[in-house]
C-alpha cells in the first residue's frame, strides 16, 4: 500500500512542459476561431458598461470614489451654446417613464433594441428598466437585482443592484454633465421629415471601457431629447453602436410593464462576476504601485483592508490615496474628485461586508464586497465594490475596480 | 469551479482571451498526461492540440458539468487512446518499419521526458500494456475514480481493477531497486 501511495506521488511529479511549437499550434487555432466568431457580450449589462463606460454608477454613492476617471475627462467647460440645457433638464422633470427603440449594433451584427425606463424620485438614475435585444436577451429589474435571459444559454443570470448600465435617466446629472464635455456643441436646425426646429448636441469622453462619441437630438420647442446615437469611438466613426430613433415619455410606468416572465422552467443562477476587458486593459490596474500588497493576507483580509483604505481617504478628501487605490481614478484631478466626493455627500461609513462573490480578469481574482454608509441627508446606501487582485512577480496585490451597480438605498 | 464556470461562460460567447487563459492554465498537465499514456513528446502534443481543436470547435455549445480540467483530461485520455490505436493498426499494417522502430523505452524522445529522476518511472510506465498504463496513470496521477475509468475504457469494473492491480503490480518490479518506493 505504502509502495503504491509512493507511486503515485512519484507520477504526480512527472510534468511535462508544453513546447513553444504546440503553443504557436494552439493559439494559431483561436486566433482563426476568433475571426470566424467575434466575441459577444457577456451580459447586456456588461455590454451596454463596454460601450458606455459605466456611466450608469456616476449617479451613485460609489462614484465618490470610482469614476473621477471621467470627471477628470469631462468637465472644464462648455463651449458657449445658444442652447442652454438646464431647458431640457425642466423639460425632463415632468416624467418618470421612457420607452426608447432603435438598432444595437455590435461586431457587425444589428439587432433590434428596445428599452423601458422608470426614473426614481431624485430624477437622476433608474429604479426600473427592462430591454429586449432582438430575439437574444432580455434584462429586466426587480427588487433591486437585474436578471438577464439569455436565449442561447436558455439561461436567467442574476446580479445583485441595478446593473443595467443603460441605466442613466437622461435627467439633472446626465443633462448637466453632458453640457460640461470638453468637445460639446450644440447646433440648431430644422428636421426635414417633420419641419420641427431640432437642437443637436455632439460630444465625446473617454472612460474606462474605452472611448465613446454622441449625438444628442432635441426638440427645440418641447425641450425632450428625441433621439440618441453612441458609438464605440470618439470620432462618430462608423455605425453607432446604438442608434435610439424614438423616444417616448410617460408621466408615469406601472410596475407591470418592468414585469418579464422567462419561459417556464428556465434556470436561474448567479451570474459569474467579471469587469470587461478595456477595463482591465486601464494602464494604471496593472500597475504595482497601486493598490495594497495583499501579502499573507486571505482575500477576505485584503478586501476588508482596502475598502477601509479607500472609505478613510474618501472622508479625508485624500486625493492621492484616492488615485492610487482606485487606478481608473488615476488621472483625475483634484478639484473633480473633490466634486463627486462633495456630490456623493458620504459622511460615515457603517460596517465593510465581507466577500460576496468571487470571479476572474484577465489580472487575476475578483471579489464583490458590499459596504453600507451613510450620506449627509441620513440616508444609508449598500455600495458594492469590485476588488481585482493582481498576481506579478512582486506578489499578490489589490486595487478597487468600480462599483458594481447602483447604489442601493437601504433602511437602518 | 466558479472560475471554470465563468471562463466557460466567456469562452461560450466567444471571447477568445478566455480560450487562451483555458489553454495556458491546462497546457502543461495535459501533455504531461498524454506523453505519460503514449510515451512521446511529439504525439502527445498532436493530441493535445486536437483535443484543443474539438474543443474550440464546441464554443457557444459547450456546457461544462464538472471541472475544466477534469474534462480536459479526460479528452486528452481518449484521444490517446484512439490515437494509441490507430498507430497499433498502422505499424501492424507496415511491419517494416515496425521492426526498424525502437522500443518505446529506448526513444531518445522519450528518454528526453520527464526529467533525469523521473525518467525510470517513465520507461517502466512504456513497458505496461497501454491499457494497464492508462489505469495507472489515470487512477495515481490524475486520482480518477476506477467507475469514471471503466466508463472511459468502456469495460467493467473488476477489468479495470485487474488492470490497476497488474499494472501496478509490474511496475514494482520494474522499478525494483532502481529508485525507493
Amino acid at each position: 500500500m505504502k509502495q503504491t501511495e509512493n507511486l503515485s506521488q512519484i507520477l504526480r511529479q512527472m510534468r511535462e512542459p508544453a513546447s513553444s511549437k504546440l503553443d504557436e499550434r494552439v493559439h494559431h487555432e483561436i486566433d482563426d476561431a476568433a475571426t470566424a466568431t467575434p466575441a459577444v457580450p457577456l451580459t447586456l449589462g456588461q455590454m451596454f458598461a463596454s460601450i458606455l463606460g459605466r456611466q450608469s454608477i456616476r449617479y451613485t454613492v460609489a462614484t465618490t470614489l470610482v469614476l473621477a476617471f471621467l470627471a477628470a475627462l469631462v468637465l472644464i467647460h462648455s463651449t458657449p451654446s445658444a442652447w442652454a440645457m438646464d431647458q431640457a433638464v425642466e423639460a425632463i422633470k415632468k416624467y418618470r417613464g421612457l420607452q426608447m427603440s432603435g438598432d444595437f449594433t455590435k461586431d457587425g451584427k444589428t439587432l433590434p433594441i428596445e428599452l423601458w425606463f422608470r426614473a426614481e424620485a431624485t430624477g437622476n438614475f433608474v429604479e426600473a428598466a427592462l430591454a429586449k435585444v432582438g430575439n437574444e436577451a432580455e434584462v429586466w429589474t426587480r427588487d433591486n437585482k437585474t436578471y438577464t435571459y439569455d436565449h442561447d444559454d436558455k439561461m436567467v443570470y442574476v446580479e445583485p443592484g441595478i446593473t443595467l448600465d443603460l441605466g442613466t435617466w437622461p435627467g439633472r446629472e446626465f443633462l448637466t454633465e453632458v453640457s460640461k464635455v470638453k468637445d460639446y456643441r450644440a447646433q440648431e436646425g430644422d428636421d426635414p421629415a417633420t419641419g420641427r426646429k431640432r437642437v443637436v448636441v455632439t460630444c465625446s469622453s473617454q472612460g474606462v471601457a474605452g472611448p465613446q462619441s454622441f449625438v444628442l437630438e432635441f426638440d427645440f420647442q418641447t425641450k425632450l431629447l428625441v433621439s440618441m446615437k453612441i458609438w464605440g469611438n470618439s470620432k462618430r466613426e462608423g455605425t453607432p453602436k446604438f442608434d435610439l430613433e424614438k423616444i417616448l415619455y410617460f408621466e408615469d410606468l406601472p410596475d407591470s410593464t418592468f414585469d418579464f416572465q422567462p419561459p417556464v422552467g428556465i434556470p436561474f443562477t448567479n451570474a459569474p462576476l467579471g469587469i470587461p476587458d478595456a477595463g482591465v486593459d486601464f494602464p494604471a490596474m496593472s500597475d504595482p504601485n497601486n493598490g495594497i500588497s495583499a501579502d499573507g493576507m486571505t482575500q477576505e483580509q485584503a478586501c476588508q483592508e482596502i475598502l477601509q483604505q479607500a472609505w478613510a481617504a474618501t472622508l479625508k478628501n485624500d486625493f492621492p490615496r484616492i488615485r492610487q487605490l482606485f487606478p481608473v481614478a488615476a488621472d483625475a484631478t483634484d478639484e473633480s474628485l473633490r466634486l463627486i466626493n462633495e456630490r456623493a455627500g458620504v459622511v460615515q461609513v457603517l460596517k465593510i461586508g465581507g466577500i460576496e462573490k468571487t470571479g476572474r480578469s484577465k489580472l487575476g481574482p475578483l471579489a464583490l464586497v458590499p459596504s453600507w454608509v451613510r450620506a449627509k441627508d441620513g440616508t444609508v446606501s449598500e455600495v458594492w465594490m469590485i476588488v481585482q487582485f493582481r498576481e506579478t512577480d512582486h506578489g499578490t496585490s489589490c486595487v478597487l475596480y468600480a462599483a458594481h451597480g447602483y447604489a442601493l438605498n437601504v433602511k437602518e | 469551479m466558479l472560475k471554470d464556470m465563468q471562463l466557460v461562460w466567456r469562452f461560450n460567447r466567444g471571447h477568445t482571451e478566455a480560450l487562451r487563459e483555458i489553454y495556458e492554465q491546462h497546457k502543461h498537465e495535459l501533455v504531461t498526461l498524454a506523453a505519460a499514456l503514449l510515451v512521446d513528446k511529439a504525439d502527445a502534443e498532436d493530441v493535445v492540440h486536437d483535443v484543443f481543436v474539438g474543443f474550440i470547435r464546441s464554443g457557444g455549445r459547450f456546457r461544462l458539468t464538472g471541472s475544466l480540467k477534469g474534462f480536459l483530461c479526460t479528452c486528452v485520455a481518449n484521444r490517446a487512446r484512439n490515437h494509441n490505436k490507430s498507430k497499433r493498426r498502422q505499424t501492424a499494417n507496415e511491419p517494416a518499419a515496425a521492426e526498424l522502430a525502437a522500443p518505446d523505452n529506448e526513444r531518445p524522445d522519450q528518454t528526453a521526458m520527464f526529467g533525469e529522476e523521473l525518467n525510470c518511472v517513465g520507461r517502466a510506465l512504456a513497458e505496461l500494456p497501454y491499457e494497464q498504463r492508462e489505469v495507472v496513470v489515470l487512477r495515481l496521477r490524475n486520482g480518477m475514480r476506477f467507475h469514471a475509468i471503466a466508463r472511459m475504457q468502456g469495460v467493467p469494473l473488476n477489468t479495470v481493477q485487474g488492470r490497476f492491480r497488474y499494472g501496478v503490480d509490474k511496475l514494482k518490479t520494474l522499478l525494483d531497486g532502481k529508485i525507493s518506493l
